[in-house]
């Protein structure tokens, strides 16, 4: 056991300022921002994005620069932060998994414009429910997974109803969303990190089907950028060891510090920050992000250049190292992830959607961290031959498609594991 | 006046069920349980022995059951999830620990005592 000592008083202090470290990364998009695009361009690119469809597999680098996207997402992640600080929140390993998911899927689809009327939503169900907006406050912004949806009907809505179709859209998602997936954590029971993109994925198919059923058709994703590269790693690796460096000023100073993290499966709620306190978390996010950085870079000799999805990928990866993830829970996952890639998907293992699901399949980690390394290679083997088939069900509307797959995964797997798995002895 | 029970309730089953599994994983023999309605919430006394060899993991809990800082929004987003499964771990234990609004926990040899309030 880690002595929980070291959370009192020095461990809360630092979590009394861990949203700076937030604010920082919020600073280094908006740096990169403008040395990728030091002209007018930016902010035309991003208003680009703004009123661009996307969705699933959409690079905002593509749409509006790689300046414009990392505006995008800097000011996204300002936003959300400054929403947590407002409803006085901590900073717990929940809020930097959230705040990392919502700055790094504001690289794939996630902008201003669609993901303000889903926040709405979700302050107008906490008015319903008679409750303080605080509590829902991670679930709406998760919610905003949804908001490709609301920029699908933004464009191609007649224009006398376009921002009508748009607003509805996104109260209905931010309204509903909170709903199922609090149901949806029971389904699964903690072993898809992802909830929301489960839920997102079961809101998603049910809204898809209506609009289908008008006659709308979602067409396949557009272009993915491949400008920026080295931008991009320089980026990244100033985030990385930025973490690093904070997570060892913050006291994680070596290896007994930091081991005891490992020991957990990560079955949410693993909340690192609580558990470990801010120094060891603030590590490991460091070294789940490498791993992520770490599978791009090597194959970089294959034409794999970093660009808004991969970078997001990054992003979740390294976010929810405070929230479940963690070197050994990971890496089997992405091993059967992979080993799919080779053996059964017609795709090679350098395509967007394979990229994306070697990565954000870790969401199934805790499958590996309960059940072993065996069960976990099974997960990610399991959850690339799936996601490749989810997509199509919400029409690409769903930016946490891996999540989707991953809850359908569970829901395949954990029975199995559980029934041929002998109970555990106790005294 | 009427009360919104309903949460608090399912909640706090939550918690009892939780803790009963800690306890008795830890080698309990004997969990002496009082829950009572108070004007604005419940209240629950938990008394419980268990294996020596168990006392470090207990005093830990004990901790988690306090702690510093509370996430509303953790509980609301994962609360589902305590006392649901036989791998019951710190994490479950500590969102116990974010779900009730007060805790008191002392732990001596052998021996825990608990007194936790949920407000409805």
């Amino acid at each position: 056991m880690l002595p929980l000592e070291k959370m009192d008083k020095q461990g809360l202090y630092l979590s009394q300022h861990l949203h700076y470290i937030v604010y920082a990364l919020a600073g280094i998009l908006l740096l990169s921002a403008v040395i990728a695009q030091p002209s007018i361009s930016l902010l035309q690119g991003f208003w680009e994005i703004q009123i661009n469809e996307t969705g699933l597999i959409t690079d905002p680098m593509a749409t509006g620069g790689v300046g414009a996207a990392l505006l995008n997402a800097a000011l996204v992640l300002l936003l959300s932060t400054l929403l947590i600080r407002r409803m006085k929140l901590p900073f717990t390993g929940a809020a930097f998994a959230c705040l990392f998911l919502m700055g790094g899927f504001s690289l794939l689809g996630k902008n201003l414009l669609n993901i303000a009327p889903i926040v709405v939503g979700g302050w107008l169900y906490s008015r319903y429910k008679g409750d303080s907006f605080a509590k829902y406050v991670y679930l709406t912004l998760y919610g905003t997974c949804l908001s490709p949806m609301v920029s699908f009907l933004l464009v191609r809505v007649s224009p006398g109803l376009r921002w009508l179709a748009m607003a509805a859209c996104g109260l209905v998602i931010g309204f509903l969303l909170p709903a199922i997936a609090r149901f949806t954590t029971r389904i699964h029971q903690g072993y898809n990190l992802y909830n929301v993109g489960f839920a997102a994925g079961i809101l998603g198919l049910g809204l898809a089907s209506v609009l289908k059923g008008f006659g709308v058709e979602f067409a396949a994703g557009g272009g993915w950028s491949a400008e920026g590269h080295w931008l991009l790693c320089a980026m990244v690796t100033v985030i990385l060891l930025g973490l690093l460096g904070a997570g060892i000023v913050a006291g994680c100073r070596g290896w007994p510090d930091y081991k005891h993290i490992l020991h957990h499966s990560g079955r949410a709620v693993a909340d690192f920050i609580l558990l470990d306190g801010p120094g060891p978390t603030l590590v490991n996010m460091a070294l789940v992000g490498s791993i992520g950085f770490g599978y791009l870079q090597a194959l970089y000799p294959l034409g794999v250049r970093l660009n808004g999805p991969l970078v997001c990928c990054i992003f979740a990866m390294t976010g929810f190292g405070a929230f479940g993830k963690h070197p050994r829970n990971v890496l089997p996952v992405m091993t059967g992830a992979v080993l799919a890639a080779l053996l059964l998907v017609a795709v090679p293992v350098t395509s967007p959607s394979v990229l994306l699901a070697t990565l954000l399949c870790t969401c199934l980690a805790p499958v590996a961290g309960q059940f072993g390394w065996g069960w976990g290679i099974a997960a990610g083997f399991i959850h690339m031959t799936i996601v490749q088939n989810t997509s199509i069900l919400h029409g690409g509307m769903n930016l946490y498609n891996n999540g989707f797959a991953a809850g359908l995964v569970c829901i395949l797997l954990i029975p199995i594991i559980k029934s041929v798995s002998p109970e555990p002895l106790e005294d | 006046m009427k009360k919104r029970m309903y949460r608090a309730r399912r909640r706090m089953n939550h918690v009892i069920s939780e803790l009963s599994h800690v306890l008795l994983m830890a080698g309990g023999q004997e969990i002496s349980l009082r829950l009572t309605r108070e004007e604005n919430g419940l209240r629950l006394h938990l008394e419980g022995d268990f294996h020596p060899e168990h006392q470090r993991a207990m005093e830990h809990m004990a901790k988690l059951l306090q702690p510093m800082v509370r996430d509303p929004a953790l509980v609301e987003t994962y609360g589902e999830l305590t006392g649901e499964d036989q791998y019951t771990d710190e994490g479950e234990i500590a969102l116990v620990g974010q779900m009730v609004d007060e805790s008191a926990v002392t732990v001596e040899p052998g021996r825990v005592r608990m007194n936790l309030y949920l407000a409805f």
